[in-house]
């Protein structure tokens, strides 16, 4: 769990923007102080709430600009500096709070065991990212996965189709403001059942 | 004068028996010339990350157990395990870590003898798949005997694991370890040394290393291509660092190479087991953790070495007492990503036997 490979990176492309790190500009929190005699006049101190110390980010990352993503891949890929010739992974974060995508790559290195998670972020409204299909093979799937829970389109991906929903399913499942709705004619379907056994005395409820 | 042909296009599932699950392949053939073979996929997505998001992290264990891989549910439990307790900073007591070590090894042989049993069918060798069926019911009964689930174990707690081993369990499980490695010389006479089989999986279905690499293929099907890379190794988590085991590593890339990587494993996992068995630590189970486990902010990617490959899980926490997004790196989703590369050129019978060397699981490939 190094952050060398991600300061090598921002020394070489400035306009990266490394995750805040662990103890970098936080407040540690307090460690559970022994438990204090009770001072009744004292109001009780505020244990601070988890959500609202700043985020930890616990594996090594980058935000990259979308307009340099390619490029930086691509040095990531085949530079023996970095050497992150294994893409583990992309996903997609969804932020509705901030209007905003982070769209989400996980890279590793077999010779320096560094691993590298890179973030894009993008707006929700037209979400878009080139596609790094280019630079490693395997991100084929895993962008078609994206696009189709998060609707990300990957500019260039040779083959954008759904690939765990059916080809005709409206919406992105995995963003925060997804509400599943069961078609027309499963609704209908139960609607005729429930017509069906009116008056039986079965599935009604009190 | 040359034959004209067509190409055919051939449907396979997602109902087949030989496909491992629903899983649909369309084949294009040139004659018997496999020209092309798609993998369509997702009629088991569940959206398990959604619904993650939905549940307690302690309730997410259960779900992680059955929503991912079926077949190798304590290794799910685990990798969700670490995530949590990476992020949320939680120590394992040394006896919980043994414990862990002992049933993620015992779910690798019972996955992989699963495996060896469904390629000996694909292959027409109906025998393996009694036999491995026998030994893997030792196994569930060990589970069984100590979690309470034969498939579905829900054992693993964060910060430890959920009750302590029964009475003489590992005496048990001792036992089995030498019946299991007693079994091994057979099989190799039953299947490995087998000339049939050996024709229909030498040089077949070959993944080359920089292939493996690019796709993202992990696990035996890419130790079998040469890569020498294993997450137990390369970041030892629970108490893979303190044992010693061996990680079979094969140049050739062909489903017989994936075949023998996999047979090693087994006899490598019996070494760990008799070595965590051996110094099982006395003590606690589990950490104090409260019910209601509140998960800092922030963000972390935990890997584990599953019987299919790297299984990771990035976590995102938001201080509350459910993640706010859980991305789940499926081993066999990329490996199986794979295997239009495995299958070009070969004949339309050896889709089965290529298919069956890569050992996927669709509930892990779709989750």
């Amino acid at each position: 769990m190094s952050w060398e490979i991600a300061e090598k990176l921002r020394a070489r492309f400035p306009e990266v923007e490394l995750f805040p790190r662990p103890g970098e500009g936080e407040h540690h929190e307090a460690p559970p102080s022994p438990p204090t005699p009770p001072a009744p006049p004292a109001p009780p101190a505020p244990k601070r709430p988890a959500h609202e110390a700043p985020p930890a980010f616990l594996t090594p990352g980058v935000v990259v600009p979308r307009e340099r993503l390619l490029e930086i891949c691509g040095v990531l890929a085949t530079d023996a500096e970095f050497g992150l010739r294994y893409l583990s992974f992309v996903s997609a974060i969804d932020r509705p709070e901030a209007g905003q995508l982070e769209v989400l790559y996980h890279l590793y290195s077999f010779e320096t065991k560094d691993e590298l998670a890179l973030k894009v972020r993008v707006s929700r409204e037209h979400p878009s990212v080139p596609s790094v299909t280019s630079v490693w093979d395997g991100a084929n799937w895993h962008e078609r996965e994206t696009y189709d829970l998060f609707g990300i389109v990957f500019d260039g991906h040779p083959n954008l189709r759904r690939i765990m929903m059916t080809d005709d399913w409206i919406g992105h499942p995995l963003r925060k403001d997804y509400v599943y709705q069961d078609p027309p004619w499963l609704v209908e379907a139960a609607r005729q059942r429930q017509r069906d056994i009116e008056g039986l005395g079965l599935g009604e409820r009190a | 004068m040359a034959l004209r042909t067509e190409e055919l296009i051939l449907n396979m599932g997602p109902q087949h028996p030989s496909t491992h699950g629903v899983l649909r392949l369309i084949v294009t053939l040139d004659g018997e010339n496999i020209v092309d073979a798609q993998p369509d996929i997702g009629y088991l997505h569940s959206s398990v990350e959604k619904m993650m998001e939905a549940r307690t992290y302690l309730q997410n264990i259960a779900l992680v157990d059955r929503g991912m891989d079926y077949l190798t549910a304590m290794s799910n439990e685990e990798v969700w395990v670490l995530a949590v307790e990476r992020l949320a900073k939680i120590e394992v007591p040394e006896r919980a870590k043994s414990i862990r070590t002992i049933m993620l090894e015992l779910q690798r042989i019972s996955s992989h003898l699963i495996w060896w049993g469904t390629f000996g069918i694909d292959l027409g060798a109906f025998t393996a798949f009694l036999w491995a069926m026998r030994e893997r019911e030792r196994i569930m009964d060990l589970f069984e005997a100590s979690t309470g689930g034969r498939l579905h174990h829900v054992y693993f707690r964060i910060g430890g694991v959920n009750e302590d081993l029964p009475e003489g369990w590992t005496d048990r499980v001792a036992e089995f370890c030498d019946y299991f490695l007693a079994r091994l010389p057979e099989y190799d006479d039953l299947i490995t040394g087998n000339p049939i089989f050996q024709a229909r999986t030498k040089g077949v279905g070959v993944l080359p290393l920089s292939t493996a690499i690019a796709m993202g293929a992990s696990g035996p099907v890419a130790r079998a291509s040469g890569l020498s890379y294993d997450v137990r190794k390369a970041h030892p988590y629970e108490v893979y660092d303190r044992v010693s085991f061996d990680i079979p590593v094969r140049t050739a890339g062909d489903c017989f190479a994936r075949y023998e990587v996999r047979m090693e494993e087994m006899r490598q996992s019996v070494r760990i087991i008799r070595q965590c068995l051996e110094h099982l630590p006395a003590g606690e189970i589990r950490s104090k953790v409260q019910v209601a486990l509140k998960v800092p902010k922030g963000e972390v990617y935990a890997r584990t070495e599953s019987p299919r490959g790297d299984l990771g899980i990035y976590l995102v926490g938001d201080g509350s007492d459910k993640p706010y997004r859980v991305k789940i790196r499926a081993p066999a989703f990329s490996n199986l990503y794979a295997l239009t590369e495995m299958m070009k050129g070969w004949k339309v019978a050896d889709v089965i036997a290529i298919l069956g060397s890569i050992d996927i699981v669709l509930s892990d490939v779709d989750r």
